[in-house]
């Protein structure tokens, strides 16, 4: 028990140490918008100003206009009005103020917020296209895709509307303050009594409803993600007839959900009357001392100015509890920011070091020179030592058990990953030592699962060449095979390309590739998602793809890898056959005997 | 207006306490609007006290100070302090009641709203995990849980600060009118005569906003779409070498998101500058009249100052109204998407319990389509399964596999035709009964983020432990259960491991063979499973399924020989049927993939 409540408390101690810098940063960045910035103070400022002072010339009309006033009218029967005419355009001078104040910072801190959301998306965005795989191995799509949607909505929070909060709240106290002392610094001391009070209260009170609020988001994330799991696994609970128990499970997590969230609004219920009940102790103590004073007639307390303490008195705790508001905001708001800060800095494993050359158009000579690799520092290496030659316009299949390294053969040739020790060239060049963007557009690669975005079949085939006409759309379907889709180009393909089979879509990709025109093609188990009369059909394509270019070829389907040039089989990272597949049915070794099992029965 | 209809229907089992929780507001509120009394009355004393033969003339004469002033000790030279510390605890009475009855109100609502909004979601989840398979299609998931999540939010703040606000709007208005009018009427009517005004603006901005936050909300779906299908994609771009392409595409976005962002603040920026303008007009205009009414000595300068309270009190909450419609609009909108699920019909749970099943299938002439507008996915289709047979049923891609085994699961029902479980209609047994009766496991299987052994006993949380490890074994889940140091006690998905297809695969037929169904039906289970493992897992299945009625979808020829009879699928008619031996003899679908097989073993015989 003491070492939970420790944990809570250690906790806390780091969140506050994580505040500063967060609030530091993102102020940088909305700072880069001087013009917005300077106008949100300057309208949160002028209309905390505006609002302060009012009861100053409060007093004044009650004191300096009305009572005089009063007095001459009663003697004499007329009154005075010039002084009403110049009090009624101090009113219409500071209203004109004060309503375009609050133009103004509504404006500007709506601008902020928009144009921080901007660039942190861009930010982010922009740096999640460059990424390496590696990241991608680690991270989960769906929370990488809330930091772009409502983190960035939750920090720029802070930085807009929050700061409006935090200004106007500093500058009324300030205000306030300035002008109360100015006028009789006793009773300023008497309004000033319940501050302690209702600063300790604050704050104990909105420790509470942190607390209870984040529970509560805990449990709503909860919620969301035990309903999207059971929405999108629903097939899973009607087959097997566990419906009533997700909803029970369900009940009971919407059952936290709901204690934690009304925790939080019973806290938040607390803190209004808290205000109201100290303002009015505040206000209480002004009438009873400031009407004394009055009425003894102490010279500075006059009618007005008993009025204006007396609004005074109610008026200054609201900015106490604005400003600690604007401490809930950013606290809450804090992790979000991390999640967002993290992205942007994290490093880019695989990019062009310093000023490089591009490659040229490459012939397609691929050398793995004594290369070391392995998934995550300090781990098992999957390659050792690693030596292969692939000359230009070779067509290479690679077989082998499951972890054998197939796939990190060819994502080292990709240069998804990079090598630990040793060299991978291209045409006897270090790939590293040119640029990664004119590598990678001279490759053509197909993977597994084909993706295709939402668009036209015509967008998508297009997606590796922008400029490639609906002529030469035609002449790559043809040639692998799917001719039938060039009268198609204008339909839709449905979101990541729902609309068609996965055999649809494969082809479609290998269109896409073939249309890229790449030097060095790599396919890996790019047949495994079709069936066997479409991976028939798609045979023929690989067939023409390959011919002229260096091609890798990743599969468990014999069929895919017979009409390969070589074939390497590969176990624990080795090499342990190489050679074509005549040679290798007759070595009667590992391929002759995985070709054996995948053909024969039992 | 149904929708509005809907939104307070929600709140029947409430409507007593939320009830009491309006009237605690408005008790509140009362109580707010005496406070200024407080000040006025202290004035006029001052007052009086100052100039003191004038008492008479500053005494209120408003029924709400006359019964203030029963309480209060009367006022002369020497009992000014009783009279002050009088005054001050009456004030400070009067706020405890405002705050403490705004803090009840504000507690019994919150307790109602948390309430109404869990029961919402648990209605709306038990609803959703009852609805038939065909609803799934006309709606995408993500919109299902947008409605469970999003809307029920939405609708959720409508019953906790809306409904409240409305109640707040009104009541400040009215009391604090009427505390002025019973002092001086026309001096109140004044302190309300752009109120028209004001509200007219308010519903301009009512209109405005409703108009640019639909197109904000449609910018912003557009971009977190292009996310989500960019990291998705992510290592397509990466392939394609098209980061450039892509960024310039969000870029586009962003901005046109951004816009539309600066459009909607500019709604904002200009009406809330030109509510408040109104509004101090209004009170600059009120402070003048109070001034002349004053000093025409019509009104004390008690009441005058407890006037410019008043008129701010009455000036304000009029602006809150095109906040308050346009929030009330979007929570009709959710209600509406709701009421929207909660109107399709569940799933019907009729039919008689199946007793012990011993596995005979028959479908005579069942034609079945999924819209009514669609070409047949199975049409006229008819066979016959024994009990204890396997059959394979195989075709290309759309040819009518799976929904012939959606039928058998009635997940659809047939449009025309009969379907007969040991010789009875399968209509005429209850759904669940007859899933629990044959088990499927699919070629996409879900895992839910848990732990292995969790995913494997998902039927049966409290199974015993050597069934999982049989069922493990016959799965061949074992292999993977090794890869990690955690075992079965691995977490897999979001939170865990991310497991291949194939070993995805392997664990949900785990998960179908746990409860021990009487069929068993596989569809395409060991497409991502290398040929070794598959061998194995059918070969280990021998026995669990020795007297078991089995239907193997697939189209891999060594899953397809485990069978004793296979029927040919294309278009959604059965075109084929037969032993293996004989089909092989038979031009068709089976033969063309036989035809690969045995090039390839001719290949072998001729190596050796």
């Amino acid at each position: 028990m003491s070492s939970h409540i420790y944990k809570d408390v250690k906790e806390e101690a780091e969140r506050k140490q994580a505040l500063w810098p967060f609030l530091r940063r993102i102020f940088q960045i909305s700072f880069q918008y001087k013009k917005w910035f300077w106008l949100v103070t300057a309208g949160a400022a002028g209309t905390a100003i505006a609002d302060g002072i009012l009861p100053l010339i409060w007093i004044h009309y009650i004191d300096e206009v009305i009572t005089p006033a009063m007095e001459t009218f009663r003697e004499t029967g007329v009154a005075d009005w010039r002084e009403m005419y110049r009090q009624a355009m101090v009113f219409v001078v500071l209203f004109v103020l004060q309503a375009g104040a609050i133009g103004a910072f509504i404006l500007a801190a709506g601008r902020l917020k928009e144009n921080v959301i901007f660039d942190l998306r861009e930010q982010m965005f922009s740096k999640l296209q460059h990424l390496s795989y590696s990241f991608y191995d680690k991270a989960a799509i769906g929370n990488l895709s809330i930091r772009l949607t409502s983190d960035v909505n939750r920090v720029a929070q802070v930085i807009s509307w929050g700061f409006v909060e935090l200004l106007f709240g500093l500058m009324m106290i300030t205000v306030s303050l300035a002008a109360m002392f100015s006028y009789n610094w006793k009773l300023s001391l008497i309004v000033m009594l319940s501050v302690p009070v209702l600063l300790y209260l604050a704050i104990k009170v909105r420790g509470l409803i942190l607390q209870y609020s984040r529970k509560a988001r805990k449990a709503y994330s909860q919620m969301a993600a035990f309903l999207t799991e059971h929405i999108n696994g629903l097939e899973v609970n009607k087959t097997t007839v566990q419906e009533e128990r997700a909803t029970g499970e369900f009940q009971e997590v919407t059952g936290e959900l709901q204690y934690a969230a009304y925790r939080s609004s019973y806290y938040a219920s607390l803190y209004y009357p808290i205000v109201v009940v100290t303002g009015s102790l505040s206000a209480a103590l002004v009438v009873f001392l400031g009407g004394h004073m009055a009425i003894a007639g102490i010279t500075g307390v006059t009618i007005g100015v008993l009025a204006a303490f007396f609004s005074y008195a109610r008026m200054i705790f609201e900015p106490i509890f604005d400003i600690t508001r604007f401490y809930a905001t950013a606290q809450d708001s804090l992790s979000a920011g991390e999640r967002i800060f993290n992205l942007i800095d994290e490093p880019i494993e695989i990019k062009d070091h310093g000023e490089l050359q591009s490659f040229e158009e490459v012939r397609g000579e691929i050398r793995f020179e004594s290369v070391d690799f392995g998934y995550g520092r300090g781990g098992n290496l999957i390659l050792e030592n690693f030596d292969l030659t692939i000359p230009a316009g070779q067509s290479v299949a690679i077989v082998g058990p499951t972890g054998s390294g197939k796939t990190t053969i060819s994502s080292l040739i990709c240069r998804f990953y990079e090598p630990l020790e040793g060299a991978l060239k291209i045409d006897g060049v270090d790939y590293r030592e040119r640029k990664l963007h004119s590598f990678r557009s001279q490759l053509g690669i197909i993977l597994q699962t084909p993706h295709l975005f939402s668009g036209t079949f015509r967008d998508n085939l297009r997606y590796g060449n922008p400029a490639a006409t609906d002529e030469e759309i035609a002449t790559a379907l043809r040639m692998i095979g799917a001719g039938e889709f060039a009268t198609r180009l204008d339909e839709q393909v449905g979101e990541e390309g729902g609309n068609l089979s996965s055999g649809e879509k494969q082809l479609i990709s290998f269109a896409r590739t073939l249309i890229k025109n790449p030097r060095i093609l790599i396919m890996d188990e790019a047949t495994s998602s079709v069936d066997t009369l479409a991976e028939m059909r798609i045979q023929r394509g690989i067939d023409s793809m390959i011919k002229g270019r260096t091609a890798i070829i990743i599969a468990h389907r014999l069929s895919t890898i017979r009409n390969c040039d070589r074939i390497l089989v590969i176990e624990k990272g080795k090499i342990v056959e190489d050679g074509s597949h005549e040679e290798l049915l007759s070595g009667k070794g590992h391929y002759f005997h995985l070709y054996n099992r995948q053909v024969r029965e039992n | 207006m149904t929708s509005l209809k809907d939104l307070f229907r929600t709140l029947d089992r409430y409507k007593w306490q939320y009830t009491v929780s309006a009237i605690l507001l408005i008790l509140s509120i009362v109580f707010r609007s005496f406070e200024p009394k407080i000040l006025q009355i202290a004035i006029d004393g001052v007052i009086s006290l100052d100039n003191s033969g004038t008492i008479a003339d500053s005494s209120p004469t408003d029924r709400i100070s006359l019964i203030f002033n029963r309480f209060l000790p009367v006022l002369s030279p020497d009992n000014i302090s009783g009279f002050l510390l009088a005054l001050a605890l009456m004030y400070v009475v009067i706020s405890l009641f405002r705050g403490g009855f705004l803090f009840a109100a504000d507690v019994i609502k919150s307790w109602c709203a948390e309430n109404v909004s869990r029961k919402m979601r648990d209605n709306a989840f038990a609803h959703i995990q009852r609805l038939p398979l065909s609803y799934f299609s006309r709606i995408t998931r993500g919109e299902l849980i947008q409605r469970v999540t999003g809307d029920i939010d939405t609708v959720k703040g409508f019953l906790k600060d809306q409904i409240i606000d409305i109640i707040r709007v009104v009541a400040i208005f009215a009391f604090s009118f009427w505390m002025m009018a019973i002092v001086n009427l026309p001096y109140a009517l004044i302190s309300v005569c752009l109120t028209p005004l004001i509200g007219i603006s308010a519903y301009w901005f009512f209109r405005k906003e409703k108009a640019v936050w639909r197109l904000h909300e449609a910018e912003s779906d557009k971009l977190s779409d292009m996310v989500q299908e960019n990291l998705n994609g992510i290592r397509l771009v990466a392939a394609f070498a098209n980061e450039n392409y892509e960024i310039e595409r969000f870029h586009q976005q962003n901005i046109r998101k951004r816009d539309i962002g600066f459009r909607h603040n500019r709604v904002h920026a200009i009406f809330w500058p030109v509510s408040d303008m109104l509004g101090f007009i209004q009170v600059a205009v009120s402070i003048m009249a109070g001034g002349v009414f004053a000093i025409k000595g019509q009104i004390t300068v008690g009441e005058l100052v407890s006037f410019f309270t008043y008129i701010f009190m009455v000036a304000w909450p009029m602006r809150q109204l095109g906040r308050i419609l346009s929030n009330m609009g979007m929570a009709v909108v959710a209600m509406e998407r709701i009421t929207e699920i909660m109107a399709e019909t569940r799933e019907p749970e009729d039919g008689s319990h199946a007793e012990d099943i011993r596995g005979s299938i028959v479908f005579r002439n069942v034609s079945f389509r999924y819209k009514r507008d669609e070409a047949f996915a199975l049409n006229n289709v008819s066979f016959e399964i024994a009990p204890g047979e396997k059959v394979a049923i195989i075709g290309p891609t759309g040819a009518g596999k799976t929904s012939v085994t959606r039928l058998l699961l009635r997940l659809f029902e047939p449009e025309s035709g009969v379907i007969l479980l040991d010789g009875k209609p399968l209509s005429s047994y209850a759904r669940k009964s007859v899933r629990k009766k044959i088990g499927l496991a699919l070629q996409k299987a879900f895992l839910f983020s848990t732990t292995i052994r969790n995913n494997i006993a998902y039927t049966q949380p409290g199974a015993e432990e050597e069934r999982v490890a049989f069922v493990s074994e016959v799965a061949r889940v074992a292999e993977i259960r090794d890869i990690f140091p955690q075992g079965f006690e691995t977490m897999v998905g979001e939170k865990g491991v991310t497991l291949s297809g194939g070993q995805k695969q392997r664990v949900s037929l785990a998960r179908t063979l746990l409860p021990d169904p009487e069929v068993l039906i596989l569809d395409d289970i060991t497409s991502a499973v290398d040929t070794e493992t598959e061998q194995e897992i059918f070969h280990a299945l021998k026995g669990e399924l020795a007297d078991k009625t089995t239907i193997i979808v697939s189209h891999r020829i060594t899953s397809i020989q485990q069978a004793d009879r296979i029927l040919v699928l294309d278009n959604g008619e059965l075109i084929q049927e037969g032993t293996p031996a004989e089909l092989e003899k038979v031009p068709g679908y089976y033969q063309e993939i036989f035809r690969i097989q045995s090039a390839l073993e001719q290949e072998i015989s001729q190596t050796k």
